[in-house]
């Protein structure tokens, strides 16, 4: 079944020029996994990059950058991926899909976990911090402190707390779903903030979501005074 | 919108008839690079790679310096992006795309990698959040029926040259106005209007 809630134009404009990182970056790439329809949308607007390179007017290139390049290529290790096995998991190794290479920076760990939980819906072995009896989380810290994220499990039923209002606070349902009176979100689904408030929304399923803010999560609503406590 | 839909109608025919040729030349030389990519991916051929990277290579240099990274960075940032071009040739889709677009995305990559790595922030507040506060519709649903269709050339051109200005070559508004010889705020309209429209465009028809 295909995604209901997707990014809007001037975020895949962002995201297609190369203007978001970290792991909004991460989460934008999820939800192209999982949405032909924004992958799409993105392959068309990556296509306004390709005629600006185009257009260009190339800068010099050192002298022997073609035989560094050659013998650079020689002597690095080839990466054991065959067209075959690097399919595998959604051509998780396209050098225009995913942002880094083997010499893991932060972001790119999540990105393989979050990726079995999306694609795979294993979950298994995560060490999840448990806040109440039906909720749990954990923080991805990076080195990117524009955006914090975080994976929240939801248990069937379970309100979830409302936020307060923030500029930017992003969630992309990795499994299960979740609804308001507007709507339900389910795999896939990317939801922004303005969306949810007002609204405290309820776990239709288990659910795990994960969630990217421009700042660390305070609840506000019935849950809030606990939870905050527990968050700080 | 109807008047939208109409002029842009006109203009696409406009735009084909009298862009014929040109986009034959750009099929046959995407043709080329193709045809190099496949080279590399299935044999290995060097001087299919060494063709690429003596086309590319320097612009992809050009790409680098002109979003603020030094030229040795930019000159290292090329050779990565080559290796990848390398090791990923078979990753290319040749029945969709231009091989400058799929490059594109490769130097991008490598940007945003490095920036990672080095602990940069990407200065996205001052190229376009600052102006564009609200974005309507930030949210879609899908529609039921929805249609995959290309929707840039639907586009009016000068909305698709300013998005280009502004978001691929990260010019800043005022620079972006400078290039294009207008005003500042007529930046600012366009760039809403365009927003607006690929809003529409990508889900479902102005
Ligand atoms: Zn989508």
């Amino acid at each position: 079944m295909s995604c209901q809630y997707h990014p809007g134009a001037e975020t895949l404009l962002k995201y297609a020029s190369g203007a978001i990182g970290g792991l909004h970056n991460v989460m934008l790439k999820l939800h192209c996994d999982v949405c032909p329809s924004c992958a799409n949308h993105v392959a068309e607007l990556e296509g306004i990059g390709g005629q600006y390179l185009n257009k260009l007017e190339g800068l010099p290139l050192a002298e022997n950058a073609f035989e560094q390049l050659m013998s650079r290529i020689e002597s690095e290790p080839q990466l054991s991926t065959s067209a075959g096995t690097a399919a595998e998991i959604n051509n998780s190794n396209d050098p225009t899909k995913r942002t880094s290479d083997t010499d893991a920076p932060v972001a790119n760990d999540y990105l393989h976990i979050l990726e079995q939980i999306l694609l795979k819906g294993t979950s298994k072995g995560l060490n999840w911090h448990w806040r109440t009896k039906r909720f749990a989380e954990i923080p991805l810290p990076t080195n990117d402190d524009s955006f914090d994220g975080k994976l929240i499990y939801f248990k069937k039923g379970m309100k979830v707390p409302q936020h307060t209002h923030r500029d930017k606070e992003y969630t992309l349902v990795l499994s299960g779903a979740f609804s308001d009176d507007k709507g339900t979100y389910r795999r896939g689904d990317y939801v922004s903030n303005s969306r949810l408030d007002e609204h405290a929304p309820i776990a239709e399923s288990d659910c795990i979501c994960f969630a990217v803010t421009t700042e660390p999560l305070k609840f506000t609503g019935t849950f809030g005074p606990v939870l905050n406590w527990f968050f700080n | 919108m109807a008047n939208v839909v109409a002029i842009n109608q006109y203009k696409l025919k406009r735009k084909r008839l009298e862009q014929t040729t040109v986009d034959q030349d750009r099929r046959v030389q995407n043709q080329k690079w193709i045809e190099c990519l496949v080279k590399v991916a299935k044999t290995q051929d060097q001087s299919a790679f060494q063709s690429l990277f003596n086309h590319f290579g320097p612009k992809v240099k050009s790409f680098y310096v002109a979003h603020h990274l030094s030229p040795q960075i930019a000159e290292e940032l090329v050779q990565e992006t080559f290796i990848s071009v390398w090791r990923y040739a078979n990753y290319f889709e040749s029945n969709k795309g231009q091989v400058s677009t799929w490059i594109y995305t490769i130097a991008r990559n490598k940007k945003l990698d490095y920036f990672r790595k080095t602990n940069r922030q990407i200065n996205t507040t001052e190229l376009i959040s600052d102006d564009i506060a609200v974005e309507p519709g930030e949210q879609y649903t899908t529609r039921i029926g929805e249609e995959l269709t290309f929707f840039l050339p639907q586009l009016p051109d000068e909305q698709y040259e300013v998005i280009k200005k502004v978001y691929f070559e990260q010019l800043s508004h005022q620079k972006a106005a400078d290039t294009l010889n207008i005003t500042l705020g007529t930046v600012k309209g366009r760039i809403r209007s365009a927003v607006n429209n690929l809003n529409k465009l990508m889900r479902g028809g102005l």
